[in-house]
């Protein structure tokens, strides 16, 4: 008798302890949120295209450069000579 | 009777043995010849490339300028709407038409140069021709710049 009470008991128990869920440790996971300013002005959304300018407009002219040809010339001789 | 034979066999085996020898001779003149045609061909496809190399550098430069008139043009129209004096500009402008014009000429010139060399028997006495050639082309091509230069200048004395 005692023994038949043990193990209605224990399986009572055993069953009770299966319904329990893991008390497992919440793992909590912190997201840094916090933008610097630097990055701020990183994330701006589309970067500002500035209209040309005359003075950028006198720059690019002033950059197209002439050439002598020198060292064309010089091989176009040097294969006549050969 | 019998000396005539050996003379005749004796001429006989000489043309024998003197046949392949010109042959020989034949074969090597014309090793050199093509050789020397190759040398002349290739000597030709590297003048060309370098006359090539020059053009483009040439064409580059003056489809830039000429890009750069038409983007000078549009804002002098656009000032104009804003009513800005932009005579002085519209007037340089119309100074690029000229050396504009000479270019084509004188790049057709230096193409020409180019074409005399690569067929004279003589090409080194065209390499001067071909120099002033060049140098013409280069100066109409300054001359557009300059225009350019001082057009932007006029332009921006009146903002």
């Amino acid at each position: 008798m005692k023994n038949k009470i043990f193990i209605i008991l224990a399986s009572s128990l055993f069953l009770f302890a299966c319904t329990i869920k893991p008390s497992s440790p919440q793992v909590t996971e912190t997201v840094n949120d916090s933008v610097t300013p630097s990055e701020v002005k990183n994330l701006s959304p589309t970067p500002q295209i500035k209209p040309e300018t005359e003075e950028d407009l006198l720059e690019k002219i002033e950059a197209d450069q002439d050439n002598s040809f020198d060292q064309e010339i010089k091989d176009i001789e040097t294969n006549i000579q050969q | 009777m019998n000396k005539t034979k050996l003379i005749v066999s004796l001429i006989a085996l000489f043309f024998l043995n003197s046949s392949p020898a010109l042959a020989l001779d034949a074969t090597k003149a014309g090793q050199i010849k093509d050789k020397t045609e190759t040398k002349k061909e290739d000597k030709m496809v590297r003048i060309q490339s370098l006359a090539d190399l020059i053009k483009d550098s040439l064409a580059t430069r003056y489809t830039f300028l000429s890009n750069m008139k038409t983007r000078l043009e549009s804002r002098i129209a656009e000032k104009e709407i804003a009513l800005k004096d932009m005579s002085a500009a519209k007037e340089k402008i119309t100074e690029f038409n000229q050396p504009s014009q000479d270019y084509l000429q004188d790049l057709n010139n230096f193409e020409n140069k180019i074409g005399e060399i690569l067929t004279a028997d003589k090409p080194g006495a065209i390499m001067p021709e071909l120099r002033t050639a060049i140098k013409s082309v280069r100066t109409d091509l300054n001359t557009m710049h300059k225009i350019l230069a001082d057009t932007v200048k006029l332009i921006i004395s009146q903002k």
